[in-house]
């Protein structure tokens, strides 16, 4: 999940090199921590939050694959 | 650029789908208004969703990242087993369906609750029906198509 939201997350910004994700790992959740470069944050949020829940929305649906139920992605600012 | 192909678009889905962990295949074909690209495999239904809500994210997420790398401004159009063809023909049956009703008893014909892109498939069905005119009504997402027997 990790690699699945840096890749998509360095396609999305200007600075692809300050792409951070964090993880914590609980038996079946998952909180992701997305950190980029600050003038980046508009681009990975998008207009009315666009962006940033059709990132929730795919890494959710890849995350059940792997077995977790619970899966939070969060921009760190 | 010119006429070269744009296989961007593909190459991004490519490596979503990769890093999902997906055994799929994954092919692009394009025209002046659209990049299309179709992903086919045995498990990539995840990729759709419920109501193809996940369809929508990726459609979204793949269009984003290829106007920050290129500045195409074609639209890109992911599909996943064709599902949104598929989509396409039951909405343009349904709405047949609707239009018949509505010219067999001259009463307008409100049809359920849809998104703006299910709602634009239905209004392109009935285009070039002659016998109705289709509008959408109500607000959010009570939004829907009513169709209306045409004056003459």
């Amino acid at each position: 999940m990790k690699e699945l939201l840096e890749y998509i997350a360095r396609h999305l910004v200007d600075n692809p090199d300050q792409v951070e994700v964090s993880v914590r790992e609980g038996e079946k959740s998952l909180i992701l921590e997305l950190q980029v470069a600050p003038q980046d944050t508009g681009k990975v949020i998008g207009r009315n939050g666009r962006i940033i829940n059709a990132i929730r929305t795919l890494i959710k649906a890849a995350a059940v694959k792997k077995g977790y139920t619970n899966t939070i992605v969060d921009v760190k600012d | 650029m010119g006429s070269s192909r744009n296989t961007l678009p593909a190459e991004i889905v490519k490596g979503i789908v990769g890093h999902i962990g997906l055994n799929a295949r994954v092919t692009s074909w394009e025209d002046e208004k659209e990049i299309h690209v179709d992903v086919w495999g045995d498990d990539v239904a995840l990729l759709i969703g419920k109501g193809g809500k996940t369809l929508e994210a990726l459609q979204e997420l793949v269009s984003a990242m290829v106007a920050g790398k290129t500045g195409e401004r074609r639209r890109v159009q992911v599909d996943v087993e064709k599902y949104r063809e598929r989509k396409r023909r039951r909405l343009a049956e349904k709405g047949r369906e609707a239009a018949e009703k509505c010219v067999r008893t001259g009463m307008p014909v409100s049809m359920e609750p849809m998104s703006s892109a299910e709602r634009k498939m239905v209004h392109d069905a009935l285009k070039d029906d002659g016998r109705v005119i289709t509008r959408s009504s109500g607000e959010g997402m009570e939004r829907h198509v009513v169709i209306y027997p045409s004056e003459e």
